[in-house]
């Protein structure tokens, strides 16, 4: 929206208006409008009010509501809303399928939804938002010498040579919306994050070699299509993700975490926000995740992987051959678990967790339990296995500990 | 050595023994694959256990916080 010099005159006389025809001086204040105007002024009042938010939200890259749908009206879709494309950029995929959207809808009352884009060029695109600052500093790094333009969206361009970290500033000269576009012409330059990241509304990374995962903009993951096919998170052991990120969904790392053979040595992500994890692929660990609720999608499960998760309630698709050591000690919340096909059942698996019911039934034969502490201190009531392995389970080393518990299902 | 204690009675009035190492080590059940930590069998059960060369790691009970 262009800016309109006029309509902060016209707010106030508006709520002039109101004032007097109420006969009261409490009821309106000029200043309540304060808000509208700077979004008025900076362009994003339109989006900001586009959709309403709901219970089941569609999100666009920059985080704005594309549709929003009740509680019951999610379940009842029977297809997901058509797709958006803007400017450099072509929508690909919802990170959510239909199943999955109603299922969330059904079993948390809510679901949030991103839309998945890919660059139509390849370039790296930064989404900002400039209410209260004019500076914006984009950290870059690169391996080897690189050769980098930065296109500010204000007509501005520069192009440089890079050898290491370095930090491409620039002031802009009035607030409003700006498309920032980077194209690494060595294709060796590392995206390291926005200074003030709080006015990036997205991030598109191209073709750069990778980007920080340690450094990235807070707003990088509302819709979780930020990193996606183009680009790759190329970081091995620990990511530690900024704790305003809630949600991270379907190739929300693209190919970094979820289909880079060069990412598989990702062991842990360390994310202390976290509300929900879809789609994990490699990524093989989750402990201490001190919010993490849900985890849709392949969950592999590994030696104290997802321990230490106190508020982790719903594992949708653990898999794996056994439910190893230690694998979800801890994760107080999770009440109830659905166990895949296993051969074994590690020692302390449970310990000190919430659960109450082990759903065993899709086992074709008892597994190994190898030590009675794999339900250590917990509040275990029932146990449910195949109604053809119910005595021969009950009688297994360690089972037969919990013969009490065990049911035929 | 295998070490083989009395673990409890189960309200269905079965008796319970606990097998294990004293060498800190996983044991293997003769005859199978299987191999546990600490392995507890209903009395009569006839299983039989030996050692292996396995230490049993202490699990990390109390994992450190990270930043």
């Amino acid at each position: 929206m262009a800016k309109n010099d006029n309509i902060q005159d016209l707010l106030i006389d508006v709520a002039d208006a109101i004032r007097a025809k109420k006969g009261s001086t409490s009821l309106i204040n000029p200043q309540d409008f304060a808000d509208e105007i700077k979004n008025i002024e900076s362009g994003t009042w339109d989006e900001l009010k586009r959709v309403q938010k709901k219970d089941v939200n569609f999100y666009d890259y920059d985080g704005s509501i594309l549709y929003s749908y009740t509680t019951e009206q999610a379940i009842a879709m029977s297809e997901l809303p058509p797709f958006v494309s803007h400017e450099n950029l072509t929508q690909t995929a919802w990170n959510h399928t239909l199943t999955e959207v109603r299922e969330m809808a059904r079993q948390c009352g809510h679901a949030s939804v991103g839309a998945i884009f890919t660059t139509t060029d390849g370039f790296t695109y930064i989404y900002c938002v400039l209410t209260d600052t004019l500076d914006v500093s984009i950290g870059l790094d690169t391996w080897g010498k690189g050769e980098v333009s930065v296109d500010w969206g204000d007509g501005n361009v520069e192009q440089n040579s890079i050898t290491s970290g370095v930090a491409f500033t620039h002031t802009y000269a009035k607030n409003g919306r700006y498309t920032i576009k980077i194209n690494s012409i060595s294709g060796t330059a590392i995206f390291n994050g926005v200074t003030p990241n709080d006015v990036v509304k997205g991030v598109h990374i191209g073709n750069m070699s990778q980007a920080s995962a340690n450094n990235l903009p807070n707003a990088l993951f509302f819709t979780s299509t930020v990193l996606n096919n183009n680009g790759s998170v190329n970081y091995g052991g620990w990511i530690n993700i900024p704790t305003s990120v809630s949600s991270i969904r379907f190739k929300g790392f693209g190919k970094g975490i979820t289909y880079s053979p060069s990412c598989t040595n990702i062991v842990c992500i360390s994310a202390n926000g976290l509300k929900e994890f879809v789609n994990n692929g490699a990524c093989s660990s989750f402990n201490n995740n001190f919010c993490l609720e849900y985890i849709y999608g392949e969950t592999p499960m590994v030696a104290w992987g997802i321990s230490w998760s106190p508020t982790l309630r719903y594992v949708q698709n653990p898999i794996g051959t056994e439910i190893p050591d230690g694998c979800f000690s801890y994760s107080k919340s999770l009440t109830e678990f659905k166990s895949p096909d296993v051969t074994r059942v590690g020692a302390q698996a449970f310990s000190y967790s919430g659960i109450k019911v082990l759903d065993m039934s899709a086992c074709t034969s008892v597994p190994t339990l190898s030590n009675a502490n794999a339900f250590l201190n917990t509040s275990l009531t029932e146990i449910r296995v195949p109604m053809a392995l119910v005595d021969e389970w009950k009688a297994a080393t360690n089972w037969s500990t919990y013969a009490d518990y065990i049911v035929g299902y | 050595m295998i070490v083989t204690e009395f673990y409890n009675t189960r309200k269905d009035g079965v008796n319970l023994y606990k097998t294990y190492s004293d060498k800190n080590v996983y044991i293997h059940k003769i005859g199978t694959e299987e191999e546990y930590s600490e392995a507890i069998d209903i009395e009569g059960s006839g299983f039989e256990y030996e050692e292996t060369n396995k230490e049993i790691v202490d699990e990390p009970l109390n994992l450190e916080l990270y930043d």
